[in-house]
Order: C-alpha cells, then structure tokens, then sequence
C-alpha cells in the first residue's frame, strides 16, 4: 500500500483530513481495496425498519443495495455478529450473490464480510470485500479488517439519516487522483 | 438448441431464517424456497440448460449428478407450473 505509516493510522488520517463524509467514504473504501487487494468494498450501515444499507458500494452507481440480518452473506455476518469468508459464493448455499450479480452486472468470486458493533453489542454496519486479487480471503486479512471496524462506529457518527449509497466513478476518479490510490 | 431455464423478470426476494421468499409480483403470490430450491432458484438467474443445472447445483451440495436430477426435476416442475420460470429455447450462459 501506498499510506503514510501503519495501515490504522493511514485510515485515522483520511478522518482528519476529509470533512466532506462523501468524499471520506470514498477514500476510505479506496484505501480498503489497496490495501487488501481486491477489486471492490461495500461499506453497510444499520437505517430504519432493522435494514442495512449500502453508503458506498464501489462499482455500484444509483443503487443503494439494502440487506436484513440473515439475508446473504452480508446479512448472515450482521445477524450472527461474526465475520464470514465465502471463498466460492456461487456454490454456498449460503450466498444469495447470484441474485445480486445479476442486478449489478459483477461477477462475485470470492468475500469477506465483517461486521462492527456498537458498545452494547448491537451490528452497526459491515465491511465487504468482493474479489481478492489473490483468488482467495485469509483468516490473517479477517483479522486484520475486524481491527479496522472502529472506522464503522465513526462513520454511523457521521452518516447522514438517510442512508443510500454516494459512490460514483466521477467522486472515485478524484479521490485516486488525490490519494494516488490504484484504480 | 438447448432448451434454456430462466427466472421471470418481476420478482421481489427476502431471506429470513435460511428461507428465500420470491414475491411473484405478477400473481401477487409469494413462494417459499428451501435451500435446495434457493440453490436451483439462483442458479437460473442466468439462462441456463439442464446439464448447467445439474453441473452448478452438484458443486453446491457435492453430491452425485443422480441424486441432482432427482432434485432439480422436481424443483423446476414446481417453478414452471408457478410460473415463475420463462422456459424456452435459446443459448445458455457458459460460465
């Protein structure tokens, strides 16, 4: 990776130097991708009615992809309060990401899901990572990534009510150029 | 040409305790799928032919292609007569 330091102080960075929280999600899911090399992070946060919504999901313009706990492997991770790594998603039983590939046109290989939790226990949001690079997730990358879910109860701070996914390939576009992240 | 499986257009999905629930929004009628029937469900996304079935619905359950048919025969029979299948003739998906 490309960031200034240890990875954690890399990220606490973008929160102190970003103030628009649009352009902070960006950045941060950019760093997430680099960082653990894979090709796409969706970043999930709890909204009304007991759903979780994307704020940002790379690669995913004008559609807010809205989970409940136990639906999918997103929803599973949030519902049992555990990561998951699904290193095959297409076969395990599991994994609605057929469903969900074919709305948005991605081909999903390999996740990790990992939820953050407010201080009485209760799912606030999930990290996703779609696609290692190296074809599959590691428990040592698990671990790593369930370090970094502080980053989830700073964001639920700053998220607007309602929540629905920011991402757009214009706001990515600048952020690369900015951070000299890899696209 | 192959005779190709494919879920309708116009349904609504909600999972809760390991159960897909389709809304067929034509009918209005909601159908309630088990694992084996999620599994056929989501693999015929994508147009897809019998023998494709067979092949993805064994690497879910890993068991033998014998037991898949029996399986699949039934499940699909239940989607198509519930309409919720646009069955025909046309080119499967090749993943």
């Amino acid at each position: 990776m490309t960031g200034k330091g240890p990875p954690s102080l890399a990220y606490r960075d973008l929160f102190s130097r970003y103030h628009d929280y649009r352009r902070l999600l960006v950045a941060l899911a950019c760093r997430l991708r680099e960082d653990f090399t894979c090709e796409r992070v969706s970043i999930f946060l709890r909204a009304s009615g007991n759903r979780f919504l994307t704020i940002v999901a790379q690669g995913v313009e004008g559609m807010t992809i809205d989970v409940k706990p136990g639906e999918g492997i997103a929803g599973k991770a949030l519902q049992q309060k555990r990561s998951l790594i699904v290193n095959d998603p297409a076969h395990d039983p599991r994994s609605l990401c057929r469903v969900r590939d074919h709305y948005t046109g991605f081909r999903t290989r390999c996740l990790l899901a990992v939820p953050g939790m407010d201080v009485w226990g209760r799912p606030l949001g999930a990290f996703m990572l779609l696609n290692s690079v190296k074809g599959r997730f590691t428990n040592g990358e698990r671990e790593r990534l369930e370090r970094l879910t502080w980053m989830i109860r700073k964001i639920k701070k700053i998220a607007p009510r309602r929540i629905r996914n920011i991402w757009t390939p214009q706001l990515e576009e600048e952020i690369l150029d900015e951070e000299g992240f890899q696209g | 040409m192959k005779k190709v499986f494919k879920v309708k257009e116009g349904v609504l999905l909600a999972e809760r305790n390991n159960i897909l629930y389709v809304l067929d929004v034509d009918s209005g009628r909601v159908h309630e799928f088990n694992e084996t029937a999620r599994a056929i469900f989501q693999i015929c996304m994508e147009p897809v032919s019998l023998e494709e079935i067979v092949k993805e619905y064994t690497q879910y359950f890993d068991i033998p292609e014998s037991e898949a048919e029996k399986d699949i025969s039934e499940v699909l029979t239940v989607m198509i007569e519930n309409g919720l299948l646009e069955d025909g003739k046309g080119d499967a998906n090749h993943h």
